[in-house]
C-alpha cells in the first residue's frame, strides 16, 4: 500500500508540475487567444475571497484544511518523504504524517512547511491559468482524479472523505455541464450558461479558501508554537519566526496576484490592466 | 451592344471604321481566326470561366461565393487573352491587351468580334458555366484556400502575441461550410500543436479564427 501511496503522490505532483508549466508557457505563447474571463465570475472571485477571508463557519474551512494537508503531503512526496497518511477534523484542524527523507533535512522541512499555507494559493493559481486558458473541464478531471487517488490511498478519516467527495461533487457537475459526460442531473438546456455558472463555482470554492488560506496566515504572520507551519518553515531558514510568517503571507499575496493577472488578462503581473 | 471589327480589334463607330485603325492605335491587326482549330469559338468562350477552378488551387484567397465569381471571371478573362495571343494575328502590344480588358472579362464579346455567331446563347453558357465554376471552388478547399487560411490565423496569433508560428491547414478537401476547418498551430514546444478552429464565411470569406489549447 506504501508503494502505491508514493507512486501516487510522485504521478499527482509531476503531472500537476509538467501540465501546469506546459499550460503556462503555451498560454504566454498564444496570449489573447483564449476567452474573456465573464465580469461575473472577477466579481465571484472577489466576493469569495472577501466571504472566505471573514468565514466564521468552521465547516466551510474544511476544504481549505485538506487542501493544506495535500500541500504538506505533495511536498514531503516530492522531497523524497513516505507520506502515510492525511487526517481532516471536524473543528477544522488537520495532520499529515510523513515519513521525511532525512537528506537536506533543512530545506526539505522548509519545504513541507511551507506548501501547507501556500497550497490553497498554488491551487488558485492553478484553477485561475486552466480557467482562463479555457480548460476547464480537463482541470476538472484532473482535480477529481487526483482527489479520488488521493481520498483512496492516504486520508483516513469521516471528515476528509466527506470534504473530498463533496469536492468531487462539484467537479462532477462541471464536467457534466461541460458536455464531456452525457447530463444526468443537469437540464440539456442552456448548458453553456450552466458551465458559466459552474466555472464561477470552481472560482468560489478555491478563492474561497484561500480567503480562508490568508485569514489563517494573517492570524499566523507572528507564530509562537514550535508545531506551528510558520516556525517551522522560519527555523529551518535561520530567520525570526514573525518574517517567516510574513514572507509566507506575502508569497500567498504574490500568488493571488498572479492568479488575478491570468483572470483579469492582464499582459504581465506587471502590467496592470483591468479589475474587473 | 456596340459592333467590334475584327482586323482591328476595336469598336467599330463613327470615328473609326473596320480596317482603318487610329494613327495611334496599338492594335492594327491582320488577320484573325474565327475558330481554335479543332474546337469551336463557341466552346472555347463557354467553357473559358473552368480556368478559375485551376487558378483556385493555388491562389491564396478564400473560397467564398464573391471571390470565386471573380476567380472564374479572371480565369476566363486569362482564356481569352491568351486564345487572343495564339490565334490573332494582328499587331499585339501590352497597350493592346490593356485596352482590350473588358473584352477578355466579359468573354462572350470575343464572339461578337471574331464570328457571325448568335452571341445570346454564348453568353447563356458562358454565365452557366462561371456559376458551375463558382460552386466547384466554393464545395472544394484546395491548397490555394488553406494558404490563405495560414496567413490568417498566423497574423490572428502575431496580432495578440507577438508569436511568428508555423501553422498548417488541410487542403483537398469537400467543404459544406457546416463545420469547422481545423489547422494546426506548431508551437515550437516539444514539438506541441495546437488546434486553430475556422468558421468561414460563405458569402465573404471571412474567418472566425478561434485557437485553443485542445
Amino acid at each position: 500500500m506504501q508503494a502505491l501511496r508514493n507512486l501516487t503522490w510522485w504521478f499527482i505532483g509531476l503531472t500537476t508540475l509538467v501540465v501546469f508549466a506546459l499550460v503556462l508557457l503555451l498560454s504566454e505563447l498564444l496570449a489573447g487567444q483564449f476567452w474573456d474571463v465573464p465580469q461575473a465570475s472577477i466579481v465571484t472571485v472577489y466576493a469569495a475571497l472577501f466571504l472566505g477571508y471573514v468565514n466564521r463557519f468552521k465547516l466551510f474551512r474544511l476544504g481549505e484544511t485538506l487542501v493544506h494537508e495535500i500541500g504538506h503531503a505533495q511536498m514531503a512526496a516530492l522531497t523524497f518523504g513516505k507520506v502515510q497518511f492525511i487526517r481532516v477534523e471536524r473543528d477544522t484542524s488537520g495532520v499529515t504524517w510523513y515519513m521525511p527523507k532525512f537528506i537536506f533535512g533543512r530545506i526539505t522541512s522548509a519545504l513541507v512547511s511551507l506548501f501547507g499555507p501556500i497550497s490553497s494559493a498554488v491551487v488558485f493559481l492553478i484553477t485561475a491559468r486552466f480557467v482562463s486558458s479555457e480548460l476547464t473541464a480537463y482541470w476538472a478531471i484532473g482535480a477529481g482524479v487526483f482527489i479520488a487517488l488521493i481520498l483512496l490511498t492516504t486520508v483516513r478519516n469521516f471528515w476528509g472523505w466527506i470534504t473530498g467527495l463533496a469536492l468531487m461533487a462539484i467537479l462532477y457537475l462541471v464536467l457534466e455541464s461541460s458536455g464531456y459526460i452525457e447530463p444526468q442531473l443537469l437540464g440539456p438546456e442552456n448548458l453553456n450558461d450552466t458551465n458559466v455558472l459552474l466555472v464561477n463555482a470552481i472560482l468560489w470554492v478555491t478563492a474561497f479558501n484561500l480567503g480562508s488560506a490568508l485569514n489563517y496566515s494573517m492570524k499566523c504572520r507572528r507564530p509562537r508554537s514550535p508545531n506551528m507551519d510558520e516556525y517551522k518553515f522560519s527555523r529551518a531558514l535561520f530567520i525570526p519566526p514573525s518574517a517567516g510568517g510574513h514572507l509566507i503571507l506575502l508569497i500567498q499575496l504574490a500568488l493571488l496576484w498572479l492568479s488575478l493577472s491570468f483572470l483579469l488578462g492582464w499582459p504581465s503581473p506587471f502590467e496592470v490592466g483591468k479589475f474587473i | 451592344m456596340s459592333e467590334f471589327c475584327s482586323k482591328c480589334f476595336d469598336e467599330v463607330d463613327e470615328n473609326h471604321s473596320c480596317g482603318f485603325p487610329d494613327g495611334d492605335s496599338d492594335s492594327v491587326g491582320g488577320f484573325a481566326a474565327p475558330a481554335t482549330g479543332n474546337m469551336p469559338l463557341l466552346t472555347v468562350v463557354a467553357l473559358a470561366p473552368l480556368m478559375g477552378i485551376v487558378f483556385d488551387l493555388f491562389m491564396p484567397l478564400p473560397s467564398s461565393l464573391i471571390h470565386s465569381i471573380l476567380v472564374s471571371v479572371l480565369g476566363s478573362t486569362i482564356v481569352a487573352a491568351l486564345w487572343v495571343a495564339i490565334k490573332y494575328e494582328g499587331k499585339k502590344s501590352f497597350k493592346f491587351y490593356l485596352k482590350n480588358l473588358k473584352n477578355f472579362a466579359f468573354t462572350p464579346l470575343i464572339l461578337k468580334i471574331f464570328t457571325t455567331e448568335d452571341s445570346k446563347k454564348a453568353t447563356a453558357s458562358w454565365l452557366g458555366v462561371i456559376a458551375l465554376s463558382s460552386a466547384i471552388q466554393i464545395f472544394l478547399f484546395t491548397p490555394g484556400n488553406s494558404i490563405y487560411l495560414e496567413s490568417r490565423v498566423t497574423k490572428q496569433i502575431d496580432k495578440a502575441s507577438g508569436a511568428d508560428l508555423q501553422v498548417e491547414c488541410p487542403s483537398n478537401v469537400i467543404y459544406f461550410y457546416n463545420e469547422r476547418i481545423e489547422c494546426r498551430v506548431k508551437t515550437g514546444i516539444l514539438g506541441i500543436t495546437v488546434p486553430a478552429r475556422a468558421q468561414l464565411s460563405p458569402l465573404l470569406g471571412s474567418a472566425d479564427i478561434k485557437v485553443s489549447l485542445v
